[in-house]
């Protein structure tokens, strides 16, 4: 039996910058305009992270290496990104959402959802928001946004994704099953390829087709996430619009690093995971939590990732114990080819508001940590570290996917 | 762009709470601001540094205003 939270009608919109890098280059070199640009990260890995809609013409695409970027467009011009423009224009755009309702979330660097249920009247209803705020990006920053409304975040995603670049469609919830029936399920926001592949060999490729899969035949193939695929079909998503600062329960903390070169000699590798864990350690003291489960997440050259945790007798902060954790597990693995990404993240986390170790040696170790994350927040990252992080790899520019304006993210 | 990093004497308005370069001296030259073209922030600590892309109509310089030291640097010119 399907479970079907059924609520007031919610009115969602997603705000999606177009190729956001690639417009803020073009905004901050006028000589760019009109032009394939595409921009890389900002280290010596010469990755497309955006492109312009020019350059996509030519079939240039995220993920392509300079070379293959420059085979499909030979006049493409090649900008090194640099992650504080958009990070800055982010945390501007934001201040512009919440002129329209305090339910904002920031899903990515380039994405935000608001919920205007409750606020909509107030300014001429959803479309005229999406209007109001496309005009004000225009005008503050130059570039162009698509928005998508509908009824949840799922339906305002495929509505964002459909009017690019630069418009603004709405999917009423009557039109939802109209708009879905022949869809592609790869057009439903986190269903990818390898999924997609799952269900076309059950038969199903468009939306209405999963809507209509048996709920059992979904849930024999994918578990759990089988109700959940029937209920994407049917264009059905329950989650709320969550605020990034402090408003619901934070289930992680975590940090990874994507390095300018391919790391394979041990001391490199403990070296960045001391650095990630001083990352974790210091966010999650910060917001006066403690976790019990350490994660470590290896990526390697091929792209291929996996993740394995460890449970800690008791939970913590501390950076040598995270460091610890991370190391021991870290020791369970034989790694077959060099490392791209490492991630340290912890969870189970408890709140510690007020609390004060009971043993000496464990005031003492709070008492170092908590002086250096003072310094730390006064001059700046890592001014204050760990001998053994000294030198670390130059990060490439990128962007992490839990990078928010302000406030910590709910998981990682 | 040729990053140049160089400390330069900048004339600018701070006025309602923003910062308006509009002329600076680079290499005995007086370069007048016609355009800033984007302006964003970045902060290491307490440390508030303010970013200009701007254009004399010829070339494209960006500038940096450091709160902690109130000094200006030159980072970076458009060769092309």
């Amino acid at each position: 039996m399907l479970q079907k939270v059924i609520t007031e009608k919610r009115i969602i919109l997603l705000v999606d910058m177009d190729a956001f890098f690639a417009s803020v280059e073009q905004q901050v070199n006028p000589a760019l305009r009109g032009k394939p640009v595409a921009v890389t990260g900002g280290g010596t890995r010469t990755v497309v992270t955006t492109s312009s809609y020019e350059a996509r013409k030519f079939g240039v695409k995220t993920g392509m290496n300079t070379y293959e970027a420059l085979q499909a467009c030979p006049h493409l011009i090649i900008v090194k990104g640099d992650h504080a423009r958009y990070t800055h224009t982010c945390a501007e755009l934001k201040k512009i959402y919440q002129q329209f309702t305090p339910l904002v979330e920031i899903y990515s660097v380039d994405e935000a959802f608001l919920d205007v249920t409750t606020t909509e009247h107030l300014f001429g209803g959803a479309v005229e928001i999406g209007k109001r705020i496309k005009t004000e990006i225009k005008r503050q920053f130059g570039i162009s946004a698509s928005v998508g409304i509908g009824p949840n975040k799922l339906i305002a995603k495929l509505a964002a994704d459909i009017s690019k670049p630069d418009g603004l469609r709405w999917i009423k919830e009557e039109e939802v099953p109209e708009v879905l029936e022949d869809l592609p399920v790869e057009a439903l926001w986190g269903i990818g390829k390898r999924i997609a592949r799952r269900l076309e060999a059950l038969g199903i490729k468009t939306c209405g087709e999963l809507g209509r899969a048996p709920v059992g035949v979904l849930r024999s193939h994918f578990g759990i996430m089988g109700e959940h695929l029937k209920m994407m079909g049917e264009g059905i998503h329950n989650g709320e619009v969550t605020g990034d600062e402090g408003d619901g329960e934070v289930k992680s903390v975590g940090h990874s690093m994507t390095f300018p070169v391919d790391l394979w000699k041990r001391p490199e590798i403990s070296r960045e995971l001391l650095r990630l864990s001083e990352m974790v350690g210091a966010r999650t003291r910060r917001y006066e939590l403690r976790g019990r489960v350490v994660s470590l997440t290896v990526r390697y050259r091929s792209f291929e990732t996996f993740t394995r945790r460890r449970r800690l007798e008791c939970s913590t902060n501390d950076t040598r114990r995270i460091y610890r954790a991370a190391l021991s597990i870290l020791d369970g693995i034989r790694l077959r080819e060099p490392v791209r990404l490492l991630g340290v993240t912890l969870s189970e986390l408890e709140n510690i508001r007020g609390q004060r170790p009971l043993f000496h040696e464990e005031q003492r170790r709070e008492d170092l940590l908590r002086s250096m994350d003072d310094l730390n927040q006064r001059f700046g990252t890592l001014t204050v570290t760990w001998g053994a992080c000294i030198n670390p790899l130059r990060h490439p520019g990128v962007i992490s996917p839990a990078w928010r304006p302000s406030g910590i993210r709910k998981s990682l | 762009m040729v990053e140049i990093d160089e400390p330069v004497a900048v004339v600018a308005s701070f006025h309602g709470g923003r910062i308006r370069p509009m002329s600076f001296r680079w290499k005995g030259r007086l370069i007048r601001i016609r355009r800033i073209t984007y302006e964003w922030t970045k902060r290491d600590g307490l440390r508030v540094l303010y970013f200009f892309s701007v254009s004399d109509g010829k070339t494209l310089y960006n500038l940096s205003y450091e709160t902690d030291t109130l000094s200006w640097h030159l980072q970076a010119v458009e060769t092309e």
